[in-house]
């Protein structure tokens, strides 16, 4: 198996941690960590690849390239999602940068 | 989850992948990703390369995509790696986002299925669909066998 998943930073206070969750995609928050819920799984030989650089960089172009054709995406969407959307991701990137989220990539094997 | 959670990840699934598929999103999705596969997340091209390798795939196995919005990034690594691909979970919405006919080219024929099939699928599953389960093969044409 193998996914790739963004989560909040282990370890972080409360409030750092509302942030995350808040500035976070959907479903974000866990109560558990992968590694644990691999293994109550069945699965071993779990890896973990840190990518939140990629990330970083992903969620900056996705920025940029779509501001730079603001006028036009915002026409595809219904009124104010395009801008929701910026936002949302200007969100995120400061999260990223605050060092609240992450992502990786988890590989995993049954048996 | 509750009933309000569905309705929320309804919307929120028909505002994310009810867009068209312009030339302009193929392009940025170009820019950012590398590629342009109907990626809307933040998988890049090297990413699942990094995935590919890590699973081993090749031509002889057959990968399951759970909750696989578009096809990203099933239908590359089926593409890339020849295997057979079954991308499950499709939002209606992201039906309307087909590979380009490049993309298209680049998967070998019956090799990538959706399931649970779209509305409208009217294609025949034949004998070497991957289960008994019904699911509608990516490059069928309307009511001819997959």
């Amino acid at each position: 198996m193998g996914f790739t998943t963004i989560f909040e930073t282990p370890g972080l206070p409360p409030a750092a941690r509302r942030r995350a969750r808040s500035a976070g995609p959907r479903a974000v928050a866990m109560r558990s960590d992968h590694h644990r819920l691999l293994r109550s799984a069945g699965f071993r030989d779990i890896t973990e690849v840190d990518l939140t650089p990629a990330f970083r960089a992903t969620a900056a172009a996705w920025l940029a390239e779509s501001q730079a054709h603001a006028t036009d995406l915002a026409k595809l969407e219904p009124p104010g999602a395009f801008q929701q959307r910026q936002a949302d991701r200007w969100a995120m990137l400061a999260a990223i940068d605050a060092g609240l989220l992450r992502r990786a990539l988890l590989l995993a094997r049954r048996g | 989850m509750t009933i309000r959670d569905e309705l929320e990840a309804r919307a929120l699934f028909e505002q994310r992948y009810g867009i068209a598929a312009v030339p302009l999103l193929r392009e940025i999705e170009r820019r950012v990703i590398g590629g342009d596969w109907g990626a809307n997340g933040y998988t890049a091209m090297a990413q699942a390369d990094q995935l590919a390798t890590g699973l081993g795939l090749s031509a002889a196995d057959r990968l399951l995509d759970v909750g696989t919005g578009r096809g990203w990034p099933g239908l590359y690594l089926a593409a890339r790696s020849g295997c057979q691909v079954v991308l499950a979970d499709l939002p209606l919405e992201g039906r309307g986002w087909p590979p380009s006919a490049p993309k298209q080219k680049a998967l070998r024929p019956g090799r990538a299925w959706w399931w649970p099939p779209p509305a409208g699928c009217r294609s025949t599953p034949a004998a070497s669909t991957p289960s008994s389960t019904p699911t509608c093969c990516v490059d069928c044409a309307p009511s001819s066998p997959c």
